[in-house]
């Protein structure tokens, strides 16, 4: 990345807090306010607590975490819609908010008139949205619906006209909310290129999302919320992995001992929670013994998590001669294996692996249960293997593989050991590697001469 | 502390020199919202006026037998009411109006950012635009049936504008915002128009107010006080008025109230404002 582009913030967050009152019902706020502040009768709900973060330039921000942890809340108060409580907020430029699609849209105007109307809410002048109207009405692709009321359109036509009036308009810095995931596949794949477009263009973009692939690909940085606060901030993948721990609900007031760091790239240091039961400490120690396994340092590995009633406690690659590999290659077979150690009688038990890229997308996954092999039931202190073996038909780059074990239909997820190893795959000696591929396809290609 | 108020009013000026195109773009989705469904259109604008003066003339001069009072002796009532009807429905119709404007449009203002205070002067607007063909139709109307206007008089005409345009506005960002946080607002201000239509002398003159037996004094003070008197009574004088019967107090008290409502208007607008995203 180029740093001279990262050095002027546009958007500077300093101990901000939102707080609501929250009241029963709306005399409560009437009594209220009649009583000159004798009688308290709301409650104080904080949305967004003591939140500090900067934005520079040409940055692309993805902001993660549970319903209600504060990121529309956060994205409002930017966009300015409402005054934050406490702190300080400071943001230059010009922005485009997409809190939702097509606000400001009149059902009974026609499509070119909510274009104007919508331009003109945004600050432009007529002379400037004449200029981009054609741009806007074919990026949206609606034809010649564009003259008729948007009460006729359908759902995916409005979204669309409503997408292409916010993405056209030129501003420094894009807010989005949950809205990329609109239209069919095509203008999907339009959004996305705008996306870049902007990127290419400088412009900064802070964006909520569910999808980590899409946070994980599109962010340069991502930013984690929970319960209105700042849990992490830093690398993609780093950061949206440890979100998808979080989601499995470690408890809040584990947070605090969640370490904050400052900075782009987040080093990698141990902050979970790893202390099992004694007994349960002593029986990994002594199967590890006895299994002689060589890599013990998994207690220290950060993105793991679980509820400690099953363990991986070894896991990796093995080629053809059984060796462990982390560099491999284009066609060849492997073995991914893992082996979980049961701390309690448990059922049903599922085991699976998943790769990702560096850029977190899935590239593949699979499990026991996928495969209909059953692992009906284990008893406490017993390893079970899992061994999926594989061509790899991936092309060359950057890979890291993930291990878990599951309950029941993946009800219950007994541990998780996230990019827990990374490899590399490599073309085969003599071929030249293909950058663009994600994927080999065990290609062989023909050239005929078929006219002379 | 106050004079920064003055100085957020005045700027408000700026708001909407700067503001134009969101104020036409405000005013074109109104029109089509209000019109665009209905089979006659914009006509209804011009309708609804038209007809509710068919109505009170009616019942006013047919079955009462309202005489036109001594000052207007030369007009027929038809006309008298409808030089005095025109600036009241301005402000009726557009602090009627407003008393829903930004709940309506809750989803805009809990996602965007603009000026808010320009939907009440977006209705101010297209009450001006209809009020404006009512008073054409009027003149034409006037001159059909061989009553000539007073077109020296329509000199005064921008003397009683002002002051029909800072009450209204003061007025509608009151309700407007209000109505947000007490939606009784919006059952209260029908009723309190209506008292109002009949406070002001739109049916009646002025000189009838004056009129009022002495016992009943504090009615004839608090319809003096009232800025739209002068206002009604200004507007009917600027155009069939031989006499100019107002005297100056009233039209100092019409300015005075007009713009202190703007200014309270402005203020509670101003302190609403900030809020009024996380108030729905």
């Amino acid at each position: 990345m180029d740093n001279s582009k990262n050095t002027e913030k546009v958007i500077t967050v300093k101990n901000v807090s939102k707080q609501y009152r929250l009241y029963k019902n709306r005399y409560d706020r009437i009594h209220e306010l009649l009583s000159f502040g004798l009688i308290k009768l709301h409650q104080k709900f904080l949305a967004v607590d003591n939140v500090s973060f900067e934005v520079f330039r040409g940055e692309t921000i993805g902001i993660i975490g549970q319903n209600g942890s504060g990121k529309s809340t956060i994205l409002k108060l930017i966009c300015g819609i409402s005054p934050p409580t406490k702190g300080d907020l400071r943001v230059s430029g010009k922005i485009a908010s997409l809190l939702e699609l097509g606000i400001g849209f009149s059902p009974n105007l026609t499509g070119r008139e909510n274009v104007y109307l919508h331009g003109a809410l945004m600050g432009y002048s007529r002379d400037e949205i004449k200029e981009r109207a054609p741009l806007i009405e074919e990026f949206a692709g609606i034809g010649d619906y564009i003259d008729q009321p948007v009460k006729l359109y359908s759902s995916g036509m409005f979204v669309r006209l409503a997408f292409s009036c916010a993405v056209n308009v030129e501003p420094d810095i894009l807010i989005v909310d949950e809205a990329l995931a609109v239209g069919d596949t095509r203008f999907q794949r339009k959004c996305y290129a705008k996306f870049s477009e902007f990127r290419k263009n400088n412009k900064t973009i802070l964006f909520v999302s569910h999808d980590m692939n899409t946070v994980s690909q599109l962010s340069d940085r991502v930013i984690l919320l929970s319960e209105g606060r700042i849990i992490e901030q830093g690398n993609p993948k780093y950061v949206t992995n440890l979100y998808l721990k979080e989601a499995l609900d470690i408890k809040p007031s584990a947070r605090r001992d969640v370490q904050r760091i400052d900075g782009y790239h987040a080093p990698v240091v141990p902050v979970v929670d790893t202390s099992k039961p004694a007994e349960n400490e002593q029986l990994k120690k002594a199967v590890i013994q006895k299994l002689n396994v060589p890599l013990n340092d998994l207690n220290s590995y950060r993105l793991q998590y679980g509820n400690n009633k099953a363990e991986i406690i070894d896991c990796g690659i093995l080629n053809n001669n059984g060796e462990r590999v982390t560099l491999l290659e284009t066609g060849k077979d492997y073995t991914f294996f893992s082996r979980a150690l049961f701390y309690e009688e448990l059922e049903d038990i599922i085991m699976g692996c998943r790769i990702v890229n560096a850029k977190g997308v899935e590239l593949f996954g699979a499990n026991t249960l996928d495969h209909k092999i059953d692992i009906p039931s284990v008893n406490r202190g017993e390893v079970i293997e899992a061994q999926f073996h594989v061509i790899m038909w991936l092309a060359t780059g950057k890979f890291f593989l993930t291990f878990g074990v599951w309950g029941p239909n993946f009800s219950v997820l007994y541990h998780r050991l996230a990019d827990i190893i990374a490899f590399e795959v490599t073309a085969p000696v003599g071929k030249v590697p293909n950058a663009i591929s994600l994927v080999s396809l065990d290609e062989w290609l023909e050239v005929k001469r078929i006219m002379e | 502390m106050v004079s920064s108020f003055i100085k957020d009013q005045i700027r408000f000026f700026t708001v909407i020199s700067k503001n134009k195109n969101i104020l036409f773009a405000l005013v074109q989705k109104e029109l089509k919202n209000r019109y665009a469904s209905s089979a006659l259109g914009f006509l209804w604008a011009v309708l609804q006026p038209l007809a509710a003066i068919f109505i009170y003339t009616i019942v006013f001069s047919l079955v009462f037998r309202t005489s036109v009072p001594d000052s207007y002796k030369h007009i027929p009532y038809v006309i008298f009411l409808m030089c005095g009807l025109i600036p009241y429905q301005v402000f009726s119709e557009t602090v009627g109006r407003s008393c829903n404007i930004l709940l309506e449009n809750i989803n805009m203002i809990t996602k965007m950012v603009f000026p808010y205070e320009l939907f009440p002067v977006s209705i101010l607007i297209i009450s001006f635009i209809i009020g404006g063909i009512t008073w054409i139709l009027t003149i034409i109307f006037m001159l059909i049936i061989g009553v000539e206007p007073v077109f020296s008089n329509f000199i005064y005409l921008p003397l009683f504008f002002i002051p029909l345009i800072l009450v209204t506005i003061g007025l509608s960002w009151i309700v407007s915002c209000l109505s947000v946080v007490y939606r009784d607002i919006v059952h209260v201000v029908p009723v309190a128009l209506n008292l109002l239509f009949f406070a002001t002398p739109v049916l009646y003159s002025y000189e009838m107010i004056e009129k009022i037996k002495p016992e009943h004094s504090i009615l004839i003070m608090l319809a003096k006080l009232n800025p739209l008197l002068a206002i009604v009574e200004g507007h009917r004088i600027s155009l069939i008025g031989k006499t100019f019967i107002l005297d100056y107090d009233t039209i100092l008290i019409s300015y005075i109230f007009s713009f202190g409502i703007f200014l309270i208007g402005g203020i509670i607008f101003h302190i609403f404002k900030r809020e009024l995203a996380d108030l729905f």
